[in-house]
């Protein structure tokens, strides 16, 4: 009996030891799968529209060269548009505006070509509000139209 | 009478050729240079502040006998995406579509910042076009 009874306690203490060691691979399952979650969605970060410099007007060979397997697949859109050399004189460089960094590829499906009509609409909704507008003020709405649009965009910018 | 306020397609932007007066608003254009960058098919486009027509609605226009607004001759191109986009489409010739009516009261009118608005006669006319990429809105 008593060996008996020995004999189950031992069992006991297994199964508890079991129990223990399955709750703790559980959470670390829990974790793990948090973490990786997490890191996900850091993976698509929201950067705010911004300039940078180009020493060439030839934007198209900029995005492709940049984004070779894009070739064909897109149409090369500006974030501040192009226009706004002319509706804003003074506000945007050549060189910002051609930048890598304002360039967008748009799939060429008839799709992406909607999606760019809506974009250019926006746009154009923004000139008719803001007879005057700052660089600030152009990259804040270049940043919402990719925040609406940029999960679509080749490569995706959100 | 109802009126309609539209946004018609916006199928580019004013290009380097246009010449305008930006210190005011709505800007004052002065000649227009219209870049098409793509064509959804659409017979009356905007850029802000102006609109282009079709040749073919420019002429229905005409013979509504409907006020006011005027064509002008303008300058359409197309962007190099526009080239390849709509490579082998039948595009239209366009004119430059001015209206000078009062919104509300004439059948093509523009609001103080330049937006259109037509009457039901003058929406009827350009129903008979493809405007399926118009935003239509009730205007009071």
């Amino acid at each position: 009996m008593a060996s008996g009874g020995g004999g189950g306690g031992a069992k006991g203490k297994i199964l508890r030891i079991a129990l223990q060691f399955l709750k703790k691979a559980r959470r670390r399952a829990a974790q793990s799968a948090r973490t990786a979650s997490t890191s996900a969605r850091r993976t698509v970060t929201r950067t705010p529209a911004r300039f940078g410099s180009s020493t060439t007007t030839n934007y198209r060979q900029t995005f492709f060269n940049a984004n070779p397997s894009a070739r064909g697949q897109v149409v090369v859109h500006h974030a501040v548009e192009r226009q706004t050399l002319r509706r804003y004189p003074g506000l945007v460089s050549q060189s910002e505006m051609h930048s890598l960094e304002n360039l967008r590829g748009i799939p060429n499906g008839i799709n992406g070509r909607v999606h760019l009509s809506q974009i250019r609409r926006e746009w154009n909704q923004f000139y008719a509000a803001n007879p005057t507008a700052t660089q600030r003020q152009l990259l804040d709405f270049a940043t919402k139209i990719d925040d609406k649009f940029g999960h679509l965009f080749l490569p995706p910018v959100r | 009478m109802a009126y309609h306020r539209i946004e018609p397609e916006v199928a580019g932007e004013l290009g380097e050729g246009t010449d305008m007066d930006t210190s005011v608003h709505p800007p004052n254009v002065r000649s227009l240079h219209y870049e098409i960058t793509d064509w959804l098919g659409d017979h009356i486009l905007e850029s802000y502040p102006v609109y282009i027509v079709s040749e073919q609605l420019a002429e229905a226009l005409t013979r509504s006998g409907l006020g006011r607004f005027e064509l002008r001759d303008c300058r359409v191109t197309l962007s190099e995406e526009a080239e390849e986009l709509l490579e082998g489409s039948d595009l239209p010739k366009w004119r430059w579509f001015v209206p000078t009516g009062t919104a509300g009261q004439d059948h093509f009118g523009v609001t103080d910042n330049a937006r259109l608005v037509v009457s039901d006669e003058g929406l009827d006319v350009l129903n008979n076009f493809s405007l399926s990429n118009a935003l239509i809105e009730p205007y009071d």
